[in-house]
């Protein structure tokens, strides 16, 4: 009887000390959402005030709406969302296929490709800008949305590298096992390991969706007709060279970043399912 | 068994078939701007006008250069610590955020935000904290009688005061450590328990070997990313004070789009490209005495 | 008879038919595509501007595409080493870059001795600007000018007269030592002035970046303005400036500015900031703004101005279409609609002729402040930065400011230094 009470009273202590821990670097954490918010609402007059206002006093709720409008943000929404979930689709199809050719099957130059496919992230993007423009260029795809979607299908060095680290945790027994059952190759692939990645698979679309959603540059140099921006030059238009529209700046960002906070908030459990869940292996 | 045997031949082929949408996208995409920036860097190359070939000089010149060489500095200094803290806090918070304590998903979600709130806010953010006036940082390290350093505008401080904002981007890396914490068997933890192992010892023995798959993604990562790193100082010091924060992309950016030398730009990449493939060959090769794949022999 | 009215009708016909074929390419519009930074309300101001030039243009149109600020040149380059750059960009002060690498149209090679003639009238005296090597590459659509902004409340405060602003550089520094505050801590609370950008000083101080071709860091007039800068550090104490600066860097990172948050009683800043104090300053915010002081050996009136803001790629596809438009907006002919521009921004015509127009007048009762930079424009004999390393060297100028702000050295060795860095990327090139 003892025993038991002292382990609950060390567990309790423990989540107790989590709880703090977690909730003081938290608050740190929130403030630049915090700070978003709170200056989306503010009038002009209270945005250089000092000290700080954290709740306006009037709220410009208003400040919302406008931002819609000061930029043409929702047909920006629409571009992005347009490229967002097909190059988020593409680099999902294309990305496990290729990690599961380097971490599940046992050929002798696989480690020399791996090796090829991470070096092509040690070259910095603005040296390789330019000739890259040229490239898409001579194809044609210039003002359009094809060098931003298209290469996301032949795989990501970056997302390549990840999964190949997951595959690698998973047993051999499982694949040997199949193979022996007169399983084909692609069919451990999608029968097996996939499933069995599915956290993975999760975190790389998040990771791409965020990224797509947030990519500045490839927009910015690819793209020559208004209509088509993205969300990410639309905010960049509430800057000036000499003045930034604080409060529609802000108030635009917030609605950009909610679709990405809610997607994370509600498929958490797909990627983190929780310790009782991963029983199977073992 | 030789290099080709039936099944090595049966394995390239299927490992080949795997990897080829990587190879046809490499053929298509990377190799023409891959070998024309080695091209370029032996060249004077504004952009503006066609590429002129002066063989090794940018080279030359790139060593001659002081600024190369703070430029280099300055990143080594960053890459020295951010990697390292960016590695340890990354574990520490994942291995906290896996606890099971109420509310978990509001905590996790909270800890990714700044992931994904506009750098601009981020700014602004840090910028309060590491106020010399009225930032919490400072008030603290008062406390115990340290007098608070300058921060931003202080050369000697402005690349501790980023390292410490770059630490903020730890929710990726946390993560991936998350999802990887999914892959340990619970039945390890189990048979633990059942020796009476404590909570600590738990996470030595079980947690932290079982992913070190993921710690190595992180590592290695973190290094490619940390000696490209850029952004943050473009926005926020451009280099700044007294080029304290001239990072080596930076420099390669100013050279690239402000000073209009492109081709020495080049030979800047490929110089880092060679430095950053050395330091990460190193910790391939070490992985093998610290990583353990449960899928390999 | 026959034969003649034969002729007659087929002479007719062959002159119809012509008229027709002229007609038909007279009307033929060509589309010329202008990239601008005018970003969020300012676009409107743009499409305004296309919509009234196409009226009075009918055989061009215009297709403007907003490009932000940052990243504008990035996009241009790419686009000319495409081979297919806009018709127009207005870039931001490094036309010289592009003239030197041989990358824009002379556009006095375009225009009519009558076109040329009014180029220089509208844009007196500031086109010399666009000048580099005995061609014109650019057009002043507008110009920024500096003087010093000071904050009568706090004149008051210190038993200063508000309506007697240091006109020299002695009082200037004597001001702010009565302005500047402690707080508690015995950091600075509210700086009186401190100098800030080296570029511009040393102009004041009677300084040249440049001799012609020549790199001249080391000028005497940039030591002087150097030895001021180091004069205010030694005075408040280096680390006192760098906690008040780090302190800043908040306010900074939110564009907020430390004049209006009365961070500074004095400050050196562009003539936008009238709009800005307008739209953000507290009701009972009183100010004045008034030509920089120099020292005695200066130069009053300073005004330093880089290259212009319009050019013209050299493959772009219609660059007479092009510069049609670029000279529509020099303003002859129209000059209200001209005047109606500059009552919209934080920008001030350059030309007589435009602001004297009622609708700039009424706008300057409005806010008087901008007479004075109206009136700096036209004492002035303004300073040129034309040379092809210009932003290698405004870096260098900054590294070398921060240096002699922190006190890491003699400010004549520094800038010797920065002399000899520039010197030799400008030999780089050249060679």
């Amino acid at each position: 009887m003892p025993r038991i009470s002292s382990t609950r009273r060390r567990r309790v202590i423990g989540q107790i000390v989590t709880h703090c821990i977690l909730i003081i670097f938290g608050l740190i954490f929130i403030l630049p959402l915090v700070t978003m918010v709170s200056t989306a609402l503010k009038p002009d007059v209270q945005i250089f005030a000092w000290p700080p206002v954290w709740i306006p006093n009037p709220r410009m709720w208003s400040n919302f709406p406008r931002a819609l409008t000061f930029v043409p943000m929702i047909l920006y929404a629409k571009n992005t969302v347009v490229i967002t979930a097909t190059s988020v689709i593409g680099v999902v199809l294309s990305s496990p296929l290729v990690a599961y050719g380097l971490a599940r099957i046992d050929w002798p130059e696989r480690n020399l490709l791996f090796l090829l496919i991470v070096s092509t992230m040690m070259v910095p993007y603005q040296v390789t800008m330019i000739p890259v423009y040229l490239l898409f260029n001579s194809l044609g795809w210039i003002n359009t949305y094809l060098p931003l979607i298209v290469p996301s299908f032949f795989g990501n060095a970056f997302f390549i590298f990840l999964l190949r680290q997951f595959f690698m945790t998973i047993p051999r027994e499982l694949s040997d096992a199949a193979r022996i059952d007169g399983c084909s190759e692609f069919g451990i692939y999608s029968r097996i390991i996939l499933p069995l990645a599915k956290p993975s698979l999760a975190v790389v679309a998040l990771f791409q969706f965020i990224w797509a959603w947030n990519d500045f540059l490839g927009p910015l140099i690819y793209l020559k007709d208004q209509t088509k921006y993205t969300i990410s030059l639309g905010l960049q238009q509430f800057q000036s060279g000499y003045q930034t529209e604080w409060a529609l700046l802000m108030a635009a960002a917030t609605m950009a970043t909610f679709p990405i906070i809610i997607l994370f908030f509600f498929t958490q459990r797909t990627f983190i399912q929780g310790i009782t869940l991963t029983g199977i292996k073992g | 068994m030789g290099k080709s045997s039936p099944t090595t031949r049966r394995n390239r082929r299927l490992g080949l078939l795997f990897t080829a949408p990587w190879l046809i996208g490499f053929a298509i995409f990377t190799i023409y701007p891959f070998a024309a920036s080695i091209v370029l860097s032996f060249t004077q190359y504004s952009v503006l006008s066609p590429p002129k070939f002066i063989g090794w000089s940018n080279y030359l010149d790139l060593f001659r250069d002081p600024l190369f060489w703070t430029s280099m500095y300055n990143t080594f200094y960053f890459a020295a610590f951010s990697v390292p803290l960016g590695a340890i806090i990354g574990v520490l918070l994942a291995l906290l955020l896996n606890q099971d304590v109420k509310g978990l998903p509001v905590y996790r979600t909270v800890y990714y935000l700044p992931s994904i709130v506009p750098v601009v806010a981020s700014a602004i953010v840090w910028m309060w904290l590491l106020n010399p006036y009225y930032g919490i940082i400072n008030a603290i390290l008062e406390r115990f009688g340290i007098p608070g350093p300058g921060w931003i505008a202080d050369p000697a401080w402005s690349k501790p005061a980023l390292i410490i904002m770059s630490l903020w981007g730890v929710g990726n890396s946390t993560l991936i450590y998350l999802a990887g914490l999914q892959d340990v068997p619970v039945s390890l933890y189990e048979s633990a328990d059942l020796d009476g192992a404590q909570a600590w010892h738990k996470t030595i023995y079980i947690t932290i070997p079982m992913i070190t798959p993921t710690i190595l993604f992180n590592v290695v990562m973190g290094l490619i990313n940390a000696f490209q790193y850029f952004t943050q100082a473009y926005i926020m010091t451009n280099g700044g004070p007294a080029d304290s924060t001239l990072f080596y992309s930076l420099y390669l950016y100013n050279n690239s789009f402000r000073y209009f030398k492109m081709g020495y730009a080049s030979a800047q990449a490929w110089l880092l490209f060679i430095i950053i493939m050395f330091f990460t060959l190193l910790l391939l090769r070490s992985a093998r005495h610290w990583v353990f794949y449960a899928g390999e022999d | 008879m026959q034969l003649r009215k034969r002729v007659l009708t087929l002479c007719v016909l062959a002159l119809v038919v012509a008229l027709c074929q002229g007609a038909v390419l007279a009307q033929e519009p060509v589309t010329i595509t202008l990239w601008h930074g005018w970003t969020g309300a300012w676009t409107q101001v743009i499409n305004d501007i296309v919509e009234m030039f196409e009226a009075s243009h009918p055989h061009i149109k215009v297709k403007p595409l907003v490009v932000p600020y940052d990243e504008r040149d990035t996009k241009l380059m790419a686009a000319i080493a495409a081979g297919d750059p806009p018709d127009i960009i207005y870039t931001m002060g490094n036309i010289v870059s592009y003239a030197a690498r041989d990358a824009i149209v002379p556009l006095d090679k375009l225009m009519t001795p009558d076109e040329l003639q009014v180029y220089k009238d509208y844009q007196y005296p500031l086109y010399q600007a666009n000048e580099y090597k005995g061609h014109i590459w650019s057009f002043h659509g507008f110009v920024d000018a500096f003087a010093l902004y000071y904050n009568k409340n706090h004149f008051r405060e210190v038993g200063l007269d508000p309506d007697a602003p240091p006109t020299d550089i002695a009082t200037l520094d004597a001001y702010a030592e009565k302005l500047t505050t402690m707080n508690a801590a015995g950091q600075i609370d509210r700086a009186g002035f401190l100098p800030d950008d080296l570029w511009h000083w040393a102009d004041v101080f009677g300084g040249s970046w440049l001799d012609g071709d020549k790199i001249t860091a080391a000028h005497p007039g940039n030591i002087a303005a150097a030895e001021w800068f180091a004069s205010y550090s030694r005075k408040y104490d280096v680390r006192k400036i760098v906690a008040f600066d780090s302190s800043l860097a908040t306010e900074r990172a939110q564009a907020l500015d430390p004049f209006i948050s009365e961070k500074f009683s004095m400050q050196r800043m562009g003539q936008w900031k009238i709009l800005d104090i307008d739209r953000y300053a507290p009701e009972d915010f009183d100010y004045g703004v008034v030509p920089l002081p120099a020292p005695p050996g200066g130069r009053k009136n300073s005004m330093i101005v880089p290259s212009g803001y319009g050019l013209i790629p050299k493959n772009a596809k219609h660059p007479e279409a092009a510069l049609e438009y670029l000279l529509y907006w020099v303003g002859k002919g129209h000059e209200e609609d001209r005047a109606k521009i500059f009552t919209l921004g934080g920008w001030f015509p350059l030309s007589d002729e435009v602001t004297k127009e009622p609708i700039y007048q009424d706008y300057i009762q409005r806010y008087p402040h901008f007479q004075v930079f109206s009136d700096l424009l036209r004492k002035t004999d303004p300073t040129g930065f034309a040379t092809p390393v210009e932003l290698f060297y405004i870096d260098r100028i900054n590294n070398a400011r921060d240096r002699i702000r922190l006190l890491q050295g003699d400010p004549k060795a520094i800038l010797e230094r920065v002399n000899s860095e520039v010197t030799a990327e400008l030999d780089k090139l050249n060679k």
